[in-house]
């Protein structure tokens, strides 16, 4: 199917949050605490009006339209030649829409959240949530892979600058520092991939890459693997999962928008950007679908054992985005993008309220401090225990449907070791509901156990907004795509995205076929996993609750089980062993050269040479001592020589 | 006996002494005057080529010669304002002592 | 052995004397006096080069105006303080290597002699080479430029010998800055 480009008027879209980050970036505190609370979230609220003016004109078009705006020619280099241009589809409508609606509730809500920091860093806040904003904006709306590349490296620049955001605590910025050489290490193979794109299909373009896709001599298939490394830095997948749990230094508002909602789905957007390139390289999809099943049920475990609500909110992300790479690693593209849309809002508000109970708590975020917050802060309870469920995938909430429309394309993929994979990806289902359960049995139900807990309070005007619309998108989320199996034409969001993809896709779902027996396949998966979150969740609050004592006695018994949990707690020691297999042996290295090379070698020859010049100013020094005999003994001894060179010829 | 070439070797002696001068005294006074022997020196080789070409050639050592009296008055007259300009400033005229950069 | 011969004789060892006694002198005073013995030698040798004008010049200008000049700079320094004040201590003696650099001048300015003819042309009887008269007419007819160039030395000269020795002495700054 050939894509007509649309010329369209799309610029506003990027440059509304541009216009805000400069304004409030250069003017700063001298705009007013009030100027700033109305500009910064302006801008993303500008830009969710054009984006849903571009969305309307994509709906009243025929399938498969593109919006196109080229801006100007970036580079012309011979054969290579790259343009800046904007473009709009139904996938980079979706996530515009996503990106904008999302950030600009989490702006309102930061108005509430960031009332505290003085203003100078209050404006410095909304500065650097603009320009996140801005960077992810052309990232979805790029139109090929060097200007997307530009959105990437920018929404990494201010992830690292805002989770360093309170930088006078030293384990802040390195978190930042952290996040952003990981990235840098996933950063390099996208770089790398670029090159062997272009080397293999002479192009950077994304409509002329998907159409002109073909894998041979494996090229694509290296492309696409050097791509999804990209994807694994950037979206937090394992080995270079490490960054995003540390990112939660960050403030929360920012955890939500960035490292939760938006910016760590960017790998999985650039997927689907890509899904044509990727559908030629089926070795590259069982790859994507196998490290997102590992990531899910890894990260699953550890946040079973987190006890900072965040960190547990960050490894459920990390489990959940790794559930969005099997979606696109069996070809379910819409199906991931539908994820990837109902996780933004369900995830967001967990961070949100889970940033309420921290406001609430005057900063505590220890589950084993909290307790008995449903009580003191009921609208924040009902909002989290929304998000919660909607996480859990419990029926009718957005989360069951996506969840399930994932589970159902695992079923009926074609995926190399399939049924392992359906396996693995129900197990990590269920672990989502147990640690949903735990955290917010620990933190909602019980009795308070810190006097912070005793007394929190709920939050009020700018955050209880955001917190509840997004609740109610979390909870309303699913009617965008419920499955052809409740009702025919009911997955609307499946039947916008999938022609993007007509040809692309190999797996049912992203046909939207309605043959009986899939439907009926479908309708008894959506049962058993209906039955199995309600189920898990059950079991979950049980054994935090009733169940806790005779768990915990269980734990004292085993060794194993207790050698397990603290391996849980501690992340299963990766970090430990990027420690020692890469950091300890980088400092060793670098500490040899500094010793060797830098202090032996290099600066010995500088040294060396400003020594030289020493000496021979030392040495040279008294033909300028400013002595009027040495000058006039100097002028008659040239003079001589002058004059014997002259007459050179005379004296031969 | 008395020839250019006799004249020429007592211009080089003059014009060497009042290096040597230049060169060896500290006293700026002594310098100044030893500047004079050499222009001395010089001044007599002019006239000596003079002597030896004759018509207008030789005329024209001459006014060299004339001219250089005009320029050594006139050297002598700026280097001893100097030399009480830096007399009143250091007290001495030594001029190794002219070797600060600070007045 | 002329009498021209005896008479530069005479004049080159008041030349060549005079000129090593000054520049040996300890005292400026003896030095400026032994400086007029060379200059009058010179004025000797301008007659012998029949070069009339320029001896009478070289004994007024020369000998008179400009070591008298001298003196009184030298006199007015002496009114302040003894001759032994003037000069500093005796360090950095540099009279190898002046002796040296001396010798090497001489040699070198010496050298064309080896190369120039042992005799006079004779002098035309009535031609006027050297007179005052002759000498005039070369200057303003041949060298009116230069004579111009260096009538305007000497103003400048005038006007900065004026400008440097009438200078104020800066005052003496009060104990401690202002």
């Amino acid at each position: 199917m050939t894509h007509y480009p649309i010329e369209a008027q799309l610029h506003w879209i990027v440059l509304a949050p541009l216009l805000g980050f400069a304004l409030i970036g250069l003017a700063g505190a001298r705009l007013g605490r009030g100027a700033v609370s109305l500009l910064g979230p302006a801008a993303p609220g500008v830009a969710f009006v054009y984006a849903l003016d571009a969305l309307q004109a994509l709906r009243g078009a025929p399938e498969a339209t593109v919006l196109a705006e080229p801006l100007w020619s970036w580079l012309d280099l011979g054969a290579l030649s790259v343009s800046v241009g904007l473009r709009v589809d139904a996938l980079a409508a979706t996530l515009a829409l996503v990106v904008t609606g999302v950030g600009f509730l989490i702006h309102v809500y930061s108005v509430g959240y960031m009332g505290h920091e003085p203003d100078g860093s209050y404006a410095r806040y909304f500065a650097f949530l603009n320009l996140f904003t801005f960077a992810m904006l052309v990232l979805v709306l790029a139109d090929n892979l060097v200007v997307f590349f530009v959105g990437w490296e920018g929404v990494g620049l201010c992830s690292y600058l805002l989770i360093g955001f309170w930088y006078r605590d030293l384990a802040n910025s390195d978190a930042g520092r952290k996040a952003f050489v990981v990235n840098r290490v996933g950063d390099l193979a996208f770089v790398l991939g670029m090159f062997v794109a272009w080397r293999a299909f002479g192009t950077l373009d994304f409509a002329r890459l998907n159409q002109e896709a073909h894998d041979d001599g494996g090229l694509a298939t290296l492309c696409t693997l050097l791509f999804f490394i990209g994807a694994t830095g950037k979206s937090a997948q394992l080995p270079l999962h490490v960054w995003l749990p540390d990112a939660m230094a960050g403030p929360t508002p920012v955890s939500a928008l960035i490292h939760a909602a938006t910016m760590v789905t960017a790998g999985v957007y650039m997927i689907g950007r890509l899904g044509g390139l990727y559908a030629v390289a089926p070795a590259t999809l069982a790859v994507v679908a196998w490290v997102g099943c590992l990531t899910a049920l890894y990260a699953g475990w550890v946040a079973l054992a987190q006890r900072d609500i965040k960190k547990v909110l960050a490894w459920s992300t990390i489990s959940q985005l790794g559930t969005m790479f099997v979606a696109m690693g069996v070809g379910a593209y819409a199906s991931g993008l539908f994820h990837l849309v109902t996780h933004a809002f369900f995830k967001a508000t967990l961070f949100l309220g889970a940033g309420a109970v921290i406001h609430g708590l005057a900063g505590e975020q220890d589950l084993g401090r909290m307790g008995g917050l449903a009580r003191r802060m009921p609208v924040t309870a009902l909002c989290t225990l929304l998000g919660a469920l909607a996480l859990a995938g419990v029926p009718p909430l957005s989360g069951f449907f996506s969840k399930d429309a994932i589970l159902f394309a695992v079923g009926v993929s074609s995926v190399p070791g399939r049924s392992a994979l359906c396996l693995l990806a129900w197990s990590a289902a269920a672990l989502t509901g147990l640690y949903v359960a735990r955290m917010m049995t620990l933190a909602f139900l019980g009795a308070p156990r810190s006097a912070a807990a005793a007394h929190a309070h709920e939050p009020r005007g700018t955050m209880a907004f955001a917190l509840l619309v997004l609740a109610a998108l979390a909870a309303a989320g699913g009617a965008l795509g419920l499955p052809e199996a409740v009702a025919h034409g009911a997955d609307r969001l499946g039947a916008f995205l999938a022609p993007g993809w007509a040809g692309a896709g190999h797996g049912p779902a992203a046909g939207a076929g309605g043959h009986a027996g899939l439907l009926e396949a479908e309708r008894a998966l959506m049962l058993r996993s209906g039955l199995l979150g309600v189920s898990v969740l059950a079991v979950g609050v049980l054994a935090c609750t009733a169940w806790g004592g005779a768990l915990e006695a269980l734990f004292e018994a085993d060794p194993g089980l207790a050698a397990l949990r603290r391996a849980a707690l501690g992340r299963f020691y990766v970090d430990e062993v990027y420690g020692a297999a890469v950091v300890r042996p980088l400092v060793a290295g670098s500490r040899l050269l500094w010793r060797v090379v830098d202090v032996g070698l290099v600066d010995a020859v500088v040294n060396g040479l400003a020594r030289l010049v020493g000496l021979a100013a030392v040495a040279l020094r008294p033909l300028q001592g400013g002595l009027l005999r040495g000058y006039a003994a100097l002028l008659a001894a040239a003079t001589v020589l002058l004059v014997v060179w002259a007459a050179r010829g005379w004296f031969r | 006996m008395f020839s250019l070439r006799a004249c020429l070797v007592v211009s080089a002696a003059l014009l060497a002494t009042g290096v040597y001068g230049v060169v060896a005294r500290r006293n700026i006074i002594i310098v100044l005057l030893s500047v004079e022997v050499m222009l001395n020196g010089a001044a007599l080789a002019f006239a000596a080529f003079g002597r030896q070409w004759l018509g207008a050639a030789g005329h024209a050592g001459q006014v060299v010669v004339l001219l250089t009296m005009a320029v050594a008055a006139a050297e002598a007259g700026v280097g001893l304002a100097l030399l009480l300009a830096f007399e009143r400033h250091r007290r001495c005229v030594d001029s190794d002592d002219a070797r600060t950069l600070r007045g | 052995m002329t009498a021209a011969d005896l008479s530069f004789l005479a004049a080159a060892a008041a030349m060549v004397g005079g000129a090593a006694l000054a520049v040996t002198r300890r005292s400026a005073v003896y030095a400026a006096l032994s400086v007029v013995v060379s200059f009058m030698g010179v004025g000797v040798a301008y007659f012998l080069l029949a070069a009339e004008f320029l001896g009478i010049a070289q004994v007024f200008i020369y000998a008179g105006a400009i070591i008298v000049l001298f003196l009184f700079v030298i006199m007015l320094l002496d009114l302040r303080r003894g001759v032994p004040d003037l000069v500093r201590g005796n360090d950095r003696p540099f009279h190898l290597p002046a002796l040296l650099l001396a010798l090497a001048v001489f040699l070198l300015a010496a050298l064309p002699a080896t190369v120039c003819p042992g005799e006079w042309p004779p002098l035309a009887p009535d031609d006027g080479f050297g007179s005052t008269g002759g000498l005039g007419r070369a200057v303003y007819s041949g060298h009116t430029l230069a004579f111009e160039v260096v009538g305007l030395v000497l103003l400048a000269a005038v006007v900065g010998s004026v400008a440097v020795a009438g200078a104020r002495p800066p005052r003496e700054a009060p104990p401690g800055g202002a």
